[in-house]
């Protein structure tokens, strides 16, 4: 016969302390009254009840009013105390402040990426119900993961699956010229973001329509729906519905505006073409003799997303798919003995976890992680400044907290008030750290660096605001907590006799708190260093061939290339140009696989994923190829046209021709008559350093499109490519547009640019915090032994005994965090290093030049900050003692 | 004294605490009201009334003994002040003056 715990732990709460005890008492008294009288189950109601009605005014305003009150005074008085505090100190205060805005400042902008990258996708109302329909095919020798299918595929299964609720496919578009054709002026760019789709987009991927129908924009095939910025580019309206844009020579009417699309999804578009046709070029049927052409399925062209039903079980798709392989694949894929594994992946995965080709970039949990880490500690760092300052000051304020106990302060409001100190700096902070993030986000080129677009948006991102303020609270709490309890476990007698002396255990906390200051640091440094020393090395390595100074312009059609003749032989009119050559592709842009068939001892064999490049006259000594063996293309329009290749290194060694290569047969397409080669380059880097030389065979060929690449001499750049301009106009009326081949060569490292550049950032506010912790904790240790100092002048030490006295623990300390930090960056460099074909072997100076850098470092602090008491008169020092 | 005025349920519990005197508590007050006026009192009532009189001075406290039936929690004993004591003989006096004042005859039952 217990009464409930439940009712008077309510009562608890809202009970003010002073009466709840007789309260509590009077009713397990009537509790137990009430058990006799009316039975336990019916007594428990009683006593739940009862102590309801004890929730009214007549009690719980005594709560209030009587210690809430207090409380404000008492909050009023901690704050009055912490600016004293501030006040008094006005130099530890700064370093504090200093480091804790720093810091908070960081978490913001980690807080904003972290929320851009992690929500990559997911605005999309169906996100979880939208797959990609990738492949993976095996043929003979190819074995590739691709994201893209090939568009007959998708009204297949959209017709045979019922579970596919819409399904829509999507090309990305090459760079476009994109002109505006009304009365008034002319506008026209050549743009990059333009897709087309079926006429089901909108119906998967919903967008903001800001005028325009959602259901019927693209209907018509000739229609166009475009983002807000384009309205306002091409027409300086908001409103542009009914005019037209002539994309790729094809007038469209414009049918929609859309709301610009976020930087954080993977299909970003400026211009949305409608009209994909069923049917690919060159083709007039799917079908051929009532069947559909197998090999059209084995040829992928473009994007297929799907909108399955809900909490739809992939492994159902794959189980029924072998069917649809069966009627579709079956045929060609028998021929090649190939094999064609659907993927389906879920929207918001593709941007971490696909490891599909898709021209994407994509995005990177570990870098993102390892961000989230390195501010994670520089945070920690900041934290670490404000618990050693004020735990090394405290023998300073031991008389004020004696004092304060004395005269009846309890531990609680002791605790509160130191506690509220740190509270206060971190708010402080806060707003300085605001600040800097606004200017740094709105007033520098921290975005692009980035490659991102963030705002400081605290009204629409509630993330923003309650992740910054409750970080701001947590630094607060983690940098006052320790010193808090330190300065309240002062012993108040020892404290007013004036014996209170720092404790060896708060020094040797100090000493850890400081090593791990100096480790995170050195590991930030030793990777920013390690990575730009990789970074430097790709972008200088011989690829092969020569990048330098080589400019280079797209042949848009075969008009052009049908007059480069003519426009070579003008652009060598100038001395400054040295060479001119044209090619399909340019190195580092990317050049497609093919399956090839060489010559073997047993025949013709079949080869894949070996790279096919079609190129112009002059190529190879243009370009600075070297001929290892046999002859180069002729010249001129006819020569060496048809039946006639050469082979780099890779290609030699891969076909198994030792040093016998030349006149071995070759071909590039099935069916065709075999060719020979007659030429061996030594291998070059064709793409970026990530991958190593694949086998390549260089053939002289007719295509559409090109570029022309023009090596200048090297000095009047700018003049020379007026030049090249001026006498280009003369044949294309376009807009001139060009790029240098090295710029365009080293873009592909731009993420591990950038994200060293970030890294740097972060090196050096690392770096900063740690010495702003250093100069305030040398600046004390050597004004408070001041007294020892003078005593040892006095015995006859110099100058230098002194500074050795008092830089030699943290520079002990600095050579500990050298060997601790020296296998953990060597393991996460090696990690990033695994990314590369080509890497520097690390270099192990750098190491220890770095630690000699920090040991010099920490000294001059050090020496800075105590040379004052070091050379300070002892007589000044001891005349008090 | 506008002030000095006290409610009937007020005027009750300063009653029962002088009657009560050592044994005067919450819960033994509401009960003495219960078994001698038959009337149902809220513990919370008697509460707040108690502290009321005593914020107005007619009633001082101390904490007394606990009790086995208590859980062990003590009981705070009231003592009536000699203000209370003059409040109480001072409404109980107005209030005999106006009885006095009523036809005795005139009590009928309607």
């Amino acid at each position: 016969m217990k009464e409930n715990r439940l009712p008077l732990r309510l009562l608890k709460w809202f009970c003010p302390d002073h009466l709840y005890e007789e309260i509590e008492g009077d009713l397990i008294q009537k509790f137990h009254r009430d058990v006799q009288a009316y039975g336990e189950r019916k007594a428990k109601r009683k006593l739940l009840w009862n102590v309801i009605r004890f929730f009214r005014p007549g009690i719980i305003l005594r709560n209030k009013f009587s210690v809430e009150l207090n409380q404000w005074d008492m909050l009023r008085y901690h704050l009055k105390f912490s600016i004293r505090i501030f006040l008094r100190n006005k130099f530890f205060s700064t370093l504090n402040i200093l480091g804790l805005s720093l810091g908070i400042a960081v978490g913001i902008i980690l807080l904003l990426i972290l929320q851009n990258d992690l929500t990559y996708d997911q605005h999309y109302a169906n996100q979880k119900r939208i797959y990609r329909l990738g492949s993976h095919y095996k043929i003979t020798g190819v074995d590739e993961y691709i994201g893209i299918t090939a568009r007959e595929l998708g009204p297949v299964l959209k017709e045979g699956f019922p579970e596919i609720e819409a399904m829509t496919r999507i090309i990305r578009m090459d760079r476009q010229l994109v002109r505006k054709e009304d009365d008034e002026e002319e506008k026209a760019f050549y743009e990059d973001r333009l897709i087309q789709a079926d006429d089901a987009y909108f119906q998967l991927f919903d967008h903001e329509f800001i005028y325009g129908d959602v259901n019927t924009c693209l209907n018509n095939r000739h229609s166009v729906v475009i983002t807000q910025s384009m309205a306002k580019k091409y027409f300086n309206d908001p409103d542009p519905l009914g005019k037209t844009l002539v994309i790729n020579h094809v007038p469209r009417g414009i049918t929609g505006v859309i709301r610009d699309i976020p930087e954080n999804t993977h299909l970003k578009f400026d211009f949305l073409l409608s009209g994909l046709d069923e049917i690919r070029e060159n083709w007039t049927s799917t079908i051929e003799n009532g069947k559909p052409i197998s090999l059209l399925f084995w040829n992928p062209d473009v994007y297929t997303y799907l909108l399955l039903q809900d909490n739809y079980n992939v492994q159902d798709f794959y189980d029924k798919f072998s069917a649809v392989y069966d009627t579709y694949f079956k045929e060609a894929g028998d021929e090649a003995s190939g094999e064609n594994i659907p993927i389906l992946e879920q929207l918001a995965d593709i941007h971490f976890y696909s490891h599909l080709q898709d021209g994407e970039q994509e995005g990177n949990l570990n870098y993102l992680y390892a961000l989230a880490g390195i501010g994670f500690f520089i945070i920690v760092l900041a934290c670490i400044n404000y618990m050693n300052l004020s735990t090394a000051k405290a023998a300073n304020r031991a008389a004020e907290i004696g004092v304060r106990k004395i005269t009846g302060s309890s531990k609680r409001g002791l605790l509160l008030s130191t506690l509220s100190e740190s509270l206060l700096l971190s708010l402080v902070s806060c707003i300085l750290a605001i600040l800097l993030v606004a200017v740094l986000l709105e007033g520098s080129s921290f975005n692009q660096l980035i490659n991102k677009n963030l705002t400081l948006d605290f009204l629409n991102n509630p993330l923003l605001l309650f992740g910054s303020l409750f970080m701001t609270l947590c630094i607060g709490l983690l940098s006052g907590l320790y010193p808090a309890f330190y300065l309240t476990n002062i012993p108040a007698v020892k404290a007013l006799k004036g014996v209170y002396k720092n404790s060896k255990s708060g020094q040797l906390f100090r000493n850890v708190l400081m090593t791990v200051q100096f480790s995170v640091s050195m590991f930030v440094v030793a990777c920013t260093f390690f990575m730009r020393d990789q970074i430097h090395f790709i972008m200088n390595k011989d690829l092969g061939f020569n990048k330098d100074n080589v400019l280079v312009i797209p042949l848009r059609d075969t008009l052009m290339i049908r007059q480069l003749p003519i426009i070579k032989n003008e652009l060598f009119s100038n001395p400054n140009i040295e060479a001119v050559t044209a090619s399909e592709n340019v190195m580092g842009l990317g050049i497609g696989s093919n399956i090839m068939y060489g010559e073997s001892p047993d025949g013709m064999q079949q080869y894949g994923g070996i790279l096919g490049m079609s190129v112009g006259d002059d190529y190879l000594k243009s370009m600075g190829l070297k001929l290892i063996n046999g002859r180069d293309f002729q010249p001129g329009p006819d020569a060496d046209m048809e039946g006639v290749y050469i082979a780099n290194e890779s290609a030699v060694k891969l076909m198994g021709w030792g040093n016998d290569p030349l006149g071995k047969k070759v071909t590039l397409w099935e069916g065709e008559n075999p060719g020979e080669v007659i030429g061996v380059v030594k291998d070059f880097n064709v793409n970026a350093l990530y991958q190593g030389v694949d086998p390549m065979f260089i053939i002289k060929g007719h295509w559409d499109a090109g570029f022309l690449q023009i090596r200048l001499a090297g000095h009047d750049l700018p003049g020379t490519i007026a030049y090249v301009k001026d006498k280009w106009s003369g044949y294309d009326s376009r807009p001139f547009e060009y790029f240098f081949l090295d710029q365009k060569f080293n873009e592909q490292y731009r993420a591990d640019i950038n994200q060293n550049k970030l890294l740097s950032l972060l090196m050096y506010i690392c770096i900063f915090i740690s010495l702003l912790g250093l100069v305030g904790l040398s600046a004390f240790t050597a004004t408070q032994r001041t007294k020892e100092i003078g005593i040892r002048k006095v015995l006859g030490a110099n100058i230098p005994d002194i500074i050795h006295l008092l830089s030699k623990t943290t520079l002990l300390l600095v050579m500990l965090s050298a060997v601790i930090v020296a296998p953990f960056s060597y393991w996460a460099i090696n990690r990033w290093l695994d990314n590369f074909a080509y890497r520097t072997e690390l270099n192990y100076t750098l190491y220890l030049i770095i630690t000699l850098a920090a040991l010099g470092f920490v000294f001059l602090t050090i020496l800075f900050q105590s040379l004052k008491t070091a050379r300070a008169n002892p007589v000044d020092s001891l005349k008090y003692e | 004294m506008a002030k000095d005025y006290l409610g009937e349920f007020e005027e009750l519990v300063l009653t029962m605490v002088a009657a009560l005197q050592e044994d005067a508590y919450g819960a033994a007050i509401a009960e003495e009201i219960e078994t001698r006026l038959k009337r149902e009192v809220n513990l919370s009532a008697v509460h707040v009334t108690l502290y009321r009189l005593e914020d107005k001075g007619y009633l001082k406290s101390k904490m007394g003994g606990g009790t086995q039936e208590r859980g062990g929690r003590r009981k705070r004993i009231y003592t009536i002040t000699n203000a209370g004591l003059a409040m109480l003989k001072a409404m109980k006096e107005a209030r005999l003056d106006l009885w006095k004042l009523v036809p005795q005859l005139k009590i009928v039952s309607v």
